[in-house]
């Protein structure tokens, strides 16, 4: 089985981090899966930790009062998701549910927090990483939003 | 010396290029809620259309006039001829009422193929988006008759919602095979989708291809042909292995009347396909 340590250094999101800084984000981290049709969180609910995906798929979604929900993105394999901790009121502003069996590395927000104030290279380290893949997200959204398909 | 007789062409289409030909509708099926197709049958000899995908026709409707549709039907089956097409102005819209009987002018095959011939070997990317899994099609059905002659193929499909996938039907039936991977997005969707959702360019990173022997087939509107080709680009594929099937205002389909010139290339006669090595400099360019 692959250690923890291992799965860390091989996600996407923590590519090139030095063994040292594995190594500070061990306790933070842990395994967790959820089956298909599972719910993650939900929207309003306290933001407490990022995940990591690993396999599988998940939906963001939003509740339409009397018209249900609606998926506006879905991840996958390598994606993060879980963010919404980096804010205030450090809250989830999405539905998350899975689509399929999906494995991932949870770390918790609080000890990440805790983390960066006293290693605080990391904590920029990990800071950059954050704003790209915002930054990516915010991309592929406003292309979402220009009828990408009708045009 | 005297001089050669004159002889005419057993091909009408390059004997008489701008003299449409009667065909007759065979087949009418609604797509989607603006979207249609029709399957032709030739009203004359000879009886068959042979044609290259990527090829299009311009379609003639007595008093409304003449669009340009692609050809989004098999060509190892010539005798029908498919295109899909959408209704969205004045030609387009009289021929959404088109009812099998009715017929129609047709003038073509015009412009150039989609460069399958070149790709055996190869990985393909057979990206769209829209109506322009339209004009695609006929590669599938190429690729997949000869299934052997290539490397990994994926096809990957973006539309606005579920109920906006074309062709959805077969779209199943290509996912279904082992020798295929199909990937589908949509803009959005209710909570009974289980695909994924997003923009097209989100899955190329999922392609298993090799990136130094593989080709990348795009066509869609403009806006997601460009953001393709960045993704496509940064996943290592050359300018000159990602082909796009451009869309211009084509009226002659010959290079005479220069309605659809784009810089020194007229789309209809020197593509609608280009490579983005060769058209990358005028694909970007704004009011051209």
């Amino acid at each position: 089985m692959t250690s923890l340590e291992e799965t860390l250094a091989a996600h996407p999101f923590l590519t090139g981090l030095s063994p040292q800084q594995l190594q500070f984000l061990l306790p933070c981290a842990s395994f967790v899966s959820w089956p298909a049709d599972q719910t993650i969180f939900i929207e309003g609910e306290p933001a407490r930790h990022l995940y990591l995906l690993r396999s599988g798929r998940v939906a963001l979604s939003i509740h339409r009062p009397r018209r249900g929900q609606r998926i506006v993105y879905t991840l996958g394999e390598g994606d993060v998701i879980g963010m919404g901790w980096l804010d205030l009121p450090q809250q989830w502003f999405f539905d998350a549910r899975t689509v399929e069996v999906t494995r991932a590395i949870a770390l918790e927000a609080d000890c990440l927090a805790r983390l960066s104030e006293v290693r605080p290279e990391l904590g920029y380290e990990l800071l950059q990483r954050f704003v790209r893949v915002m930054l990516a997200k915010i991309r592929l959204l406003k292309l979402q939003l220009v009828d990408f398909y009708g045009s | 010396m005297a001089p050669e007789p004159l002889t005419m062409s057993a091909d009408p289409a390059a004997a008489a290029p701008m003299l449409p030909r009667p065909f007759r509708v065979v087949h009418y099926r609604r797509e989607l809620r603006d979207t249609f197709t029709l399957t032709l049958e030739p009203l004359a000899e000879p009886a068959e259309f042979s044609f290259q995908p990527g090829q299009f026709n311009m379609l003639y409707q007595m008093g409304a006039g003449e669009v340009p549709i692609s050809i989004s039907g098999d060509p190892a089956h010539p005798r029908q001829l498919v295109h899909t097409i959408r209704a969205v102005g004045n030609v387009t819209g009289v021929l959404q009422r088109c009812r099998p009987g009715d017929i129609i002018g047709l003038r073509g095959p015009f412009g150039n193929p989609w460069p399958l011939a070149e790709q055996s070997g190869r990985d393909l990317i057979i990206l769209t988006g829209g109506l322009g899994l339209a004009p695609l099609r006929p590669v599938i059905y190429s690729v997949l008759a000869n299934r052997q002659k290539y490397g990994n193929v994926e096809i990957i499909y973006g539309a606005r919602s579920p109920q906006d996938l074309l062709y959805r039907r077969e779209l199943e039936r290509w996912r279904g095979r082992f020798d295929l991977r199909v990937h589908i997005t949509v803009d959005s969707a209710g909570a009974d989708w289980h695909g994924n959702v997003g923009v097209v360019t989100t899955l190329i990173p999922r392609t298993r291809i090799d990136v130094l022997h593989a080709a990348a087939f795009i066509c869609g509107p403009g806006v997601m042909m460009r953001f393709a080709v960045q993704e496509l680009i940064k996943q290592g594929l050359h300018p000159r292995d990602i082909y796009v099937s451009l869309e211009r205002n084509m009226q002659c389909g010959l290079g005479l009347c220069g309605h659809c010139q784009l810089g020194p290339f007229f789309v209809c006669k020197d593509g609608p396909v280009f490579s983005y090595e060769r058209i990358g400099p005028w694909f970007e360019k704004r009011e051209v």
